[in-house]
């Protein structure tokens, strides 16, 4: 090759790899976005995700599942502060009937673990199911994963059974919260991660956008069933809870909770991890590049 | 006659039903929990742990304890568990100390130790015996002053064994052995209790003249109170563990009526009587000594102690009950309730967890009354210290980011985000509603020091209701098919 040839080349590929990679970041279709609504939380789920090509389409047989609900406090199922219990089962149910050769289920909960799997009602829903809850409480259940990319938390101990799991699938309820303004799929990832307080000290909202740099979930199932509208996120009372009945289904974790914002009534900008999120290109948080398809159960 | 069948029987069924009752009680302390979860994980699959939690009525059964609740809040099952004890030595003599005391069946495990040798007799030692178990019982139930009970309760040592204190199995071990059951019969105002009970019951144990006095019953004797020259057994000491019985060659020892079976005279009565005086002043004047109880003001958290678990009341009460016997902190769901100091009381520290609201355990479980039991209501609303927020080391006040640990995790509304004059969202404290649980202080994430804190109160109050505080906000909009999103 002639240094001339050579200096060509390497021009052309200089200019050529930046420019692939952007075309692979950039999405070549719409973020397609499932909302359902009007309908028990198990039919919506069932509704929603045969429009994404039904639970074969994410799960194949013999595969490893993990399911992360938010079982954060030890509450009942009607004061919205953790995912609905019939949702979580119905999902496992489907994974398990799909093949999967293991479901877990865990949380890293903020109440005592056990009162929050119990009270739940999530514990004795995946059981019934055919899946197994796993525990969370202990640090030698996490692993230490390096992200490059992440802004201010690069390393995290993270939950073995994320990293173990061939399909992730974030299950979230939909809340006010008073640390984070609105919690919904990102803020679920707080959930996977040891180390909590690192993530209040060195600025949450970004946090929470890294957090969700270190697995990207196969699907996100956002429960909107019940939704904590005051005094997120654990709620005082019945009072802060209003029954919607939606369901929000997508592959993309940011166009889910762009649109979460709107059942709550929160101007996006208030959310700020949402868009911090956007920009470490986890997804859209326009509208335009959505595909929203509206479906009621 | 031979050895006795009917006597070795009834040995081999003492140490079976000993067994049960040392198995039972050490799980008592929570780690039935433990045990159903690590069976659970064996058996691939199983549920959760499930519920253990009546398996405690075998601690609040204990002498002590039950004697305590009785004086404390009046307790009836405590009555009741008392009464019956006491009853039973009208005909059992002190098989109590060998069937259920854990911390006596504990000793004659140890006392295996010490195989190769065997047991001696061991002195009256009347006065210090019955005096001192009168003036602790007087001292703890009149005086209040629990802190000799703190040392010489034997489910309260035992306690503290199970919750995993090792200076104090040690004590009892040299204690053992040395002189076996020396505790049993020296120090332990149970075992003073029973004895008085036992010596005068009117159905004992004596040795007959069939004895040949070989002495073999004086060498596997723990409570050293067979006196071999007179041939004479103590039924004030015995605490009827059948050895002496299943070893004798010619059957000598025999149950029927006791040889020191009497109705007290006045002089015993009177004697009684000023011991118990005694002791009472003993107790009022221990509270007195300011040293024993030192002073935290609301805002020199000098000491580490100075919050109690709800129930307790208020800190004055709180001491004069609690004798420490750690059965809450065992089953503390959050990990917040730690054992007492040597002269303090069992308190709470939120550096590993916060009290769960949901829960109200350690009310439930407490022996001694020293706390009340509440309803989750009551115990949502009992306000147990004073959180303070210091903005000068918040993590909003300090970077500028939001956190929001603190008012995320606070279950009354309390503590809530509100934006400051630079739109920065800071977190604001309702003092109505705080109930000091430590759902702020555990979670926050500024370190050395924590920038919001539990400070004591002296005086356990009900917060307001957060249910009053906080109406619904929006009425429930009418159902419209308009799309929200």
């Amino acid at each position: 090759m002639k240094r001339r040839d050579f200096l060509k080349a390497g021009a052309a590929l200089a200019v050529a790899a930046p420019a692939a990679a952007l075309a692979a970041d950039a999405p070549a279709a719409k973020s397609k976005v499932v909302v359902v609504r009007n309908g028990e939380p198990e039919a919506l789920f069932r509704k929603g995700v045969d429009a994404l090509g039904g639970i074969t389409a994410f799960v194949k047989p013999g595969q490893k599942v993990v399911v992360k609900p938010n079982i954060g406090w030890d509450r009942a199922p009607e004061f919205a502060a953790n995912t609905h219990p019939g949702l979580v089962g119905e999902i496992v149910r489907q994974c398990v009937a799909a093949g999967a050769a293991r479901v877990e289920v865990f949380d890293h909960t903020c109440s005592a673990w056990s009162r929050c799997y119990r009270n739940s009602g999530i514990a004795a829903a995946v059981e019934a199911a055919g899946g197994k809850m796993a525990e969370a409480h202990d640090k030698d259940d996490y692993r230490e994963v390096a992200c490059p990319k992440a802004v201010n938390m690069k390393t995290a101990l993270i939950h073995r059974a994320i990293l173990e799991a061939d399909v992730f699938i974030n299950v979230p309820i939909l809340k006010n919260h008073g640390g984070a303004k609105m919690t919904a799929c990102l803020k679920n990832f707080m959930g996977l991660v040891w180390d909590r307080q690192y993530m209040h000290r060195h600025n949450l909202t970004q946090c929470i956008a890294d957090a969700a740099l270190y697995r990207k979930p196969d699907l996100n199932v956002l429960d909107a069933y019940r939704v904590m509208q005051t005094n997120g996120p654990q709620g005082v009372g019945l009072s802060d809870v209003r029954t919607l009945r939606y369901q929000i289904l997508s592959t993309d974790i940011v166009a889910a909770d762009t649109l979460a914002t709107k059942l709550l009534r929160f101007p996006l900008e208030t959310v700020p991890h949402i868009h911090r999120a956007a920009l470490l290109g986890l997804g859209t948080d326009e509208e335009a590049r959505m595909e929203i398809v509206r479906l009621e159960a | 006659m031979a050895r006795s069948r009917l006597w070795r029987t009834l040995r081999v069924v003492r140490l079976l039903l000993a067994a049960l009752a040392l198995a039972a009680t050490t799980l008592a302390f929570g780690y039935a929990a433990d045990l159903v979860a690590l069976l659970a994980h064996w058996w691939e699959g199983a549920p959760l742990p499930e519920e253990t939690e009546g398996l405690v009525v075998v601690a609040q059964a204990n002498l002590g304890p039950a004697l305590m609740a009785v004086a404390a809040r009046l307790s009836l099952f405590g009555l009741g568990a008392a009464a019956a004890i006491l009853a039973a030595t009208a005909f059992l003599g002190r098989a109590y100390c060998s069937i259920v005391c854990p911390l006596g069946i504990v000793q004659d495990v140890l006392g295996m130790l010490c195989f190769w040798r065997g047991n001696r007799p061991q002195p009256r030692l009347f006065l210090l015996r019955k005096g001192l178990g009168v003036a602790v019982w007087a001292a703890a139930l009149v005086g209040g002053w629990t802190i000799g009970l703190r040392f010489l309760d034997p489910f309260t040592v035992f306690g503290s064994i199970a919750a995993g204190a090792w200076l104090p199995l040690l004590l009892i071990a040299l204690l053992t052995l040395w002189r076996r059951r020396f505790f049993c019969n020296s120090l332990c105002p149970v075992g003073a209790l029973l004895a008085c009970g036992s010596a005068m019951a009117p159905l004992g144990l004596r040795l007959t003249d069939k004895c040949v006095k070989c002495g073999k019953c004086v060498r596997v004797c723990p409570a050293g109170c067979i006196d071999p020259k007179t041939a004479t057994l103590d039924n004030g000491r015995c605490v009827r563990c059948l050895n002496c019985a299943a070893v004798c060659p010619v059957g000598a020892i025999a149950y029927g009526r006791n040889p020191g079976f009497r109705v007290p005279g006045r002089r015993e009565a009177l004697r009684a009587g000023a011991l118990v005086a005694g002791g009472a002043a003993l107790g009022l004047a221990a509270r007195a000594v300011k040293p024993l109880y030192p002073a935290y003001g609301p805002r020199t958290r000098t000491a580490k102690e100075g919050i109690y678990p709800p129930g307790a009341g208020s800190r004055q009460r709180f001491l004069t009950k609690c004798t420490d016997c750690r059965l809450c902190v065992t089953h503390c769901i959050g990990h917040v309730i730690r054992p007492a100091g040597t002269f303090g009381a069992v308190h709470l520290a939120f550096d590993e967890g916060m009290c769960e609201f949901y829960c109200n355990r350690c009310a439930e479980v407490c022996p001694t009354g020293a706390l009340l039991p509440l309803d989750l209501k009551t115990k949502q609303r009992t306000r147990l210290g004073r959180a303070e927020i210091d903005l000068a080391i918040c993590v909003a006040g300090t970077e500028g980011f939001e956190c929001g640990a603190c008012a995320e995790h606070c279950p009354t509304g309390a503590l809530r985000m509100k934006e400051d004059a630079e739109g920065i969202r800071v977190p604001t404290l309702n003092h109505d509603l705080c109930i000091g649980c430590g759902s702020c202080e555990y979670p926050c994430p500024t370190r050395p020091i924590k920038a919001v804190r539990v400070w004591p109160v002296d005086v356990q109050t009900l917060a307001a209701d957060p249910a009053e505080v906080f109406k619904a906000v929006e009425p429930e909009p009418a159902a419209s098919d308009e799309w929200l999103i």
